[in-house]
């Protein structure tokens, strides 16, 4: 008796169903008895994702753990666990521009097969910019929950009190606003950060250099020679040292974004440049003064346009992890459409980068702050749109550089050299950096 | 016989750098009892709100009770590692006649004398090749690397107080020599022995550099873990202080405890 | 067998001997090995011999520099201040005044409290504004409110005062203790002829305390960077580097930045010159204890 080829295949492929049914039954909780760790940041996200874990725990048996720091030295923690390949956790809070450093030597885990297999992930939700800026070689290593940019924050009647009636165009404009507001006595202008590192003082600088048409490197990626003393960087340098030392509250040299996000809720200060995302907090029902008054701007630019800070904020996973496979399944649940609505709708975190979310009227009734000097959303859309992918640059090496840029702003605040003589020592700093790394000759 | 007015300038004298010395820890032993307004007050007050809150969230926080019991553990098993090395070490030095004892001990001096960071790198690549990384027993190798020398040096001058004698009644009745020290040595320098190891234990309680880098999570001790309250959304000084003032209790008891010989043990070879 | 021959007394020294080697000087030898190399944690591949190119740029390192600067400055101050202060200490506490045993007694806290606790204590007393020297501040009408450790000079002083405050009580007893051997009727003697308390101690107690005062000052220098926990805690080193010595600069190299090739550079060039100054002092001490025993 002879049976049909097709029938002998439809049996296989009987078969084949059956075992995969009993398997998925099986691993009812595909991930009883993993632990997973996390290390990240204290920041609302990561509370927020805290507060929800249970679910994820509940429906797959994982149990997660948080390590959770505060961002510097959560950022040098990542660093070293990273670079070292160490097992001791799965799962990173990484920033986009910090992808190159450790995705070049292998230690992230891709996510291109697990993004493949989940049903209903959407990829194409997201805002391009940010999906992209954790790709390396093509492929996806990480995933951004954080759209990070600055948005100017500023208190209508204060600038009215001083005779303007609008948000600062450019720095020099805002230098001239601070002036005013300190002859006639009405408020302290601003405040901003100035402790010493990439993430700090210098995410602040790096926009005011920009617009005053200055560069990391002469021609990236062509020329990596850097420019990190020319005429244009120095001026920027005396801007964000003058906005420091005489417009700014006692202790912005060794602020961080907290301190400003607390002074501008307070209403000590008339206009910061913040993150975006913090707006939630400086209006945050409970703390807040300034309520009622606070307007929206994309932040300031100079002589060759606007280059509001940009960055990518998401998770990835260590290519040392023993349970990639289940850190990666938490990481695309914690960035998943249900998830990240749930999160923003119930929370005071809004930096999301999934597009659909931006859409939903719901986000926008509880977010979209108008108070009638500028509506908030707009701003931030405007801002990210503003947003230069060139940032920061995608090298390994940025960190360093930046770090090193950071320390020679903090000591021209300081007084301890003229922006020439601290941009000077960090060019020639990078330089010999560069040199060894090859970029240059 | 003290003048006066001399007398009154050697009070004035205890009495300011008293308060120098006593100020900084009185306020965060009162910061401990305050509440979060109190912490904040401006102007500041000396007794604010006063809570047991800070003390009761601090000793109910798993991750900082870990690091607790991490620190107890690593320093009785540094202090076990020390004296197993130091004891013989010691004792053979001090009864040695010979020119290697000058170079032996100059040795011991310099080991202690090397900064930290030259260990914690080798250390560093090292125990991550092995898998020592975030380990009790790896902190306790490193560990041991400075305080063995500072056990040696203190304990040598204990056995040299020790009457050769003594030891000659033991051999004469026809004790080896490990057995002389074991049944001999080792009980007449009981103190000295026990304050060694209390001052070890305190140097591996306070211990910063090597549990800052050689530990994530699993071996962290308390000298670090304390910084996690330093977070994002300002520092909690309540939960700083309750944890600090826990954290340098049982110190500051051990000192107390030893005091008779701290200051000829800690000097570790200031002998003048 | 007698007990004052060194029979036997090998297998004492020797097994302990052997692992402070394994555990001591190979690390050492490694860390000069890894200064010798190019390693980039971040990057594939195995690391590059390149002889002394880390050195080369260790010299023309304007952050070094100034690293050495700060740890010149956090060595020589503080040490100074501690001698002179626990001197006249010593001296104080030697007039068996009402108080000072319990006074002893304080003076064991700050050698014995956690550095790192010792930073938070502090950081916590300056909290600008809100912290107990605000208070103290206020209590005497003075405005303390100042943010100290946003400026360079006085974030180096509040590191430097830190300094003074953990290693100061701890001289001042030292000193005691030498001084506690000298015989009462010395400084009588001193007084019937006429001197001041001041001037029996300089004539007297000095001479005395000559030798303690070298090997403790030998010892201060030594252990003077140790002060790395409280400046983790304080300032990190900030602002612009005014309080970031050499061991803290290698800190934040092989950890922040991941180059443990330069941390290594950095801290074997300082090792080196330590070594060379007070190695001499230290083999002395060594060599007087060994002649010392019976």
């Amino acid at each position: 008796m002879r049976i049909p080829t097709t029938a002998r295949l439809l049996a296989a492929v009987g078969v084949l169903a059956g075992l995969a049914a009993t398997t998925a039954l099986a691993q009812d909780k595909p991930y009883e008895g993993v632990t997973l760790r996390v290390l990240s940041t204290q920041q609302p996200w990561d509370a927020e994702i805290e507060k929800r874990v249970a679910a994820f725990e509940e429906e797959t048996g994982a149990d997660v753990q948080f390590d959770l720091y505060a961002f510097g030295q959560a950022v040098q923690k990542i660093g070293v666990e990273l670079s070292t390949g160490s097992p001791a956790y799965d799962v990173f809070f990484l920033e986009a521009s910090d992808v190159p450093r450790y995705a070049a030597a292998g230690r992230l885990a891709p996510f291109d097969d697990a993004i493949a297999a989940m049903e209903g992930f959407d990829g194409a939700d997201f805002i391009p910019t940010t999906l992209e800026a954790f790709k390396y070689d093509g492929k996806q290593m990480g995933v951004p929950y954080f759209a990070a940019t600055q948005l100017n924050y500023w208190r209508g009647p204060v600038l009215a009190e001083a005779g303007f009636d609008k948000a600062p165009e450019t720095f020099e404009d805002m230098l001239s606003i601070c002036k005013a507001l300190k002859e006639k006595g009405v408020a302290p202008c601003t405040a901003l950060r100035g402790k010493p590192n990439t993430s700090e003082n210098v995410w602040y600088w790096t926009q005011i250099m920009l617009a005053q048409g200055g560069h990391w490197v002469k021609d990236y990626p062509q020329d990596m020679t850097p420019t990190l003393n020319s005429p244009e960087a120095v001026r920027a340098t005396e801007i964000y040292a003058e906005l420091l030392n005489d417009y700014s509250i006692p202790g912005s040299v060794s602020a961080g974004y907290d301190e400003v996000v607390v002074a501008m809720q307070q209403g000590n200060i008339a206009m910061a440049i913040e993150g975006a995302p913090l707006a939630g907090r400086i209006l945050d029902p409970e703390l807040s003064k300034v309520q009622g008054e606070l307007g929206f701007a994309p932040p300031p630019g100079g002589p060759a346009g606007r280059f509001a800070p940009f960055n990518a904020q998401g998770w990835a996973v260590g290519a040392s992890s023993k349970n990639a496979e289940a850190a990666q399944a938490f990481v695309l649940w914690a960035t998943s459409k249900e998830t990240v609505t749930d999160v923003t709708l119930n929370s005071s975190f809004l930096a999301v980068t999934r597009q659909s979310v931006w859409n939903d009227p719901a986000f926008t009734e509880k977010h979209g702050y108008d108070f009638g000097y500028g509506e908030f959303t707009r701003a931030y859309a405007q801002a990210l749109a503003d947003g230069d992918p060139l940032y920061r640059l995608p090298i390994p090496e940025f960190r360093a550089v930046g770090d090193r840029v950071g320390l020679a702003l903090q000591e021209v605040v300081t007084g301890r050299r003229s922006a020439q003589d601290a941009l000077d020592a960090a060019q020639a700093d990078t330089e010999r950096m560069f040199r060894r790394t090859g970029y240059i000759d | 016989m003290l003048r006066t007015r001399e007398k009154l300038f050697c009070y004035g004298v205890a009495a300011l750098f008293i308060a120098f010395l006593l100020a900084p820890i009185l306020w965060m032993l009162s910061s401990s009892f305050k509440g979060p307004l109190g912490i904040f007050a401006k102007p500041p007050v000396l007794v604010g709100d006063v809570t047991l809150e800070n003390y009761r969230q601090v000793l109910s926080d798993k991750t900082f009770l870990r690091s607790f019991l991490n620190s107890i553990l690593v320093s009785a098993g540094t202090v076990l590692a020390s004296m197993l090395l130091a004891l013989p070490a010691a004792y053979g030095l001090s009864r040695l006649r010979s020119v290697a004892k000058a170079g032996l001990l100059s040795w011991v001096l310099l080991v202690r004398a090397a900064p930290g960071m030259i260990f914690v790198i080798p250390y560093f690549v090292a125990f991550n090749q092995i898998g020592l990384m975030d380990t009790r027993t790896g902190l306790i190798v490193i560990n041991t690397v400075f305080t063995a020398p500072l056990a040696i040096w203190i304990l040598i001058a204990f056995f040299d107080a020790i009457p050769l004698e003594i030891e000659e009644a033991a051999v004469v009745d026809g004790a080896t020599r490990w057995q002389t020290f074991l049944r001999v040595s080792l009980p007449m320098a009981a103190p000295g022995i026990v304050s060694a190891a209390i001052l070890v234990f305190i140097f591996s309680w306070n211990e910063f550099l090597f549990a800052l880098t050689l530990t994530q999570v699993e071996a962290k001790t308390a000298a670090v873990a304390i910084l996690n309250y330093m977070a994002y959304q300002g520092t909690e000084w309540g939960k700083i202080a309750a944890a600090g003032i826990i954290i340098l209790l049982p110190v500051a008891v051990f000192a107390v405890a030893i005091r008779k010989y701290f200051i000829q043990t800690a000097a570790g070879g200031v002998k003048g | 067998m007698s007990v004052s021959s060194n029979k036997g007394l090998w297998s004492f020294i020797l097994p302990t001997f052997l692992t402070l080697g394994a555990i001591t000087v190979t690390p050492i030898l490694a860390t000069f090995g890894i200064s010798l190399l190019y390693i980039n944690l971040t990057m594939p591949g195995p690391p590059m011999f390149v002889g002394l190119e880390n050195y080369a740029e260790l010299m023309a390192d304007s952050r070094f520099w100034n690293s050495a600067v700060v740890t010149a400055e956090l060595i020589f101050i503080p040490v100074a201040a501690q001698i002179a202060i626990g001197l006249l200490l010593a001296m104080v506490l030697k007039e068996k005044l009402a108080g000072t045993r319990w006074m002893r007694m304080a003076f064991l806290l700050p050698a014995v409290i956690p550095p790192a606790v010792s930073g938070l204590i502090w950081k916590l007393f300056i909290v600008p504004g809100a912290g107990g020297l605000a208070w103290l501040g206020g209590v005497f009408g003075a405005d303390m409110s100042l943010d100290l450790l946003s400026m360079p000079s006085s974030a180096l002083a509040v590191v430097i005062v830190a300094s003074v405050w953990t290693g100061t009580p701890f001289v001042a007893l030292l000193f005691l203790s030498s001084l506690e051997s000298v015989g009462d009727d010395q400084y009588e003697a001193a007084r019937i002829d006429g001197a001041s308390w001041f001037q029996s101690h300089w004539h007297i107690s000095l001479p005395e305390l000559r030798p303690a005062i070298i090997t403790v000052t030998v010892f201060r220098i030594l252990e003077a960077l140790a002060i790395f926990p409280i400046i983790f805690v304080l300032t990190g080193g900030g602002p612009a580097g005014s309080t970031e010595p050499v061991n803290y600069l290698a800190y934040v190299n092989g950890f922040e930045y991941l180059r443990v090739d330069y941390a290594a550079t950095i801290i074997v060039s300082f090792f080196i010159v330590m070594m060379a100054l007070c190695a001499p002092f230290l083999v002395g001490i060594a060599r007087r204890e060994a002649k010392e025993a019976r």
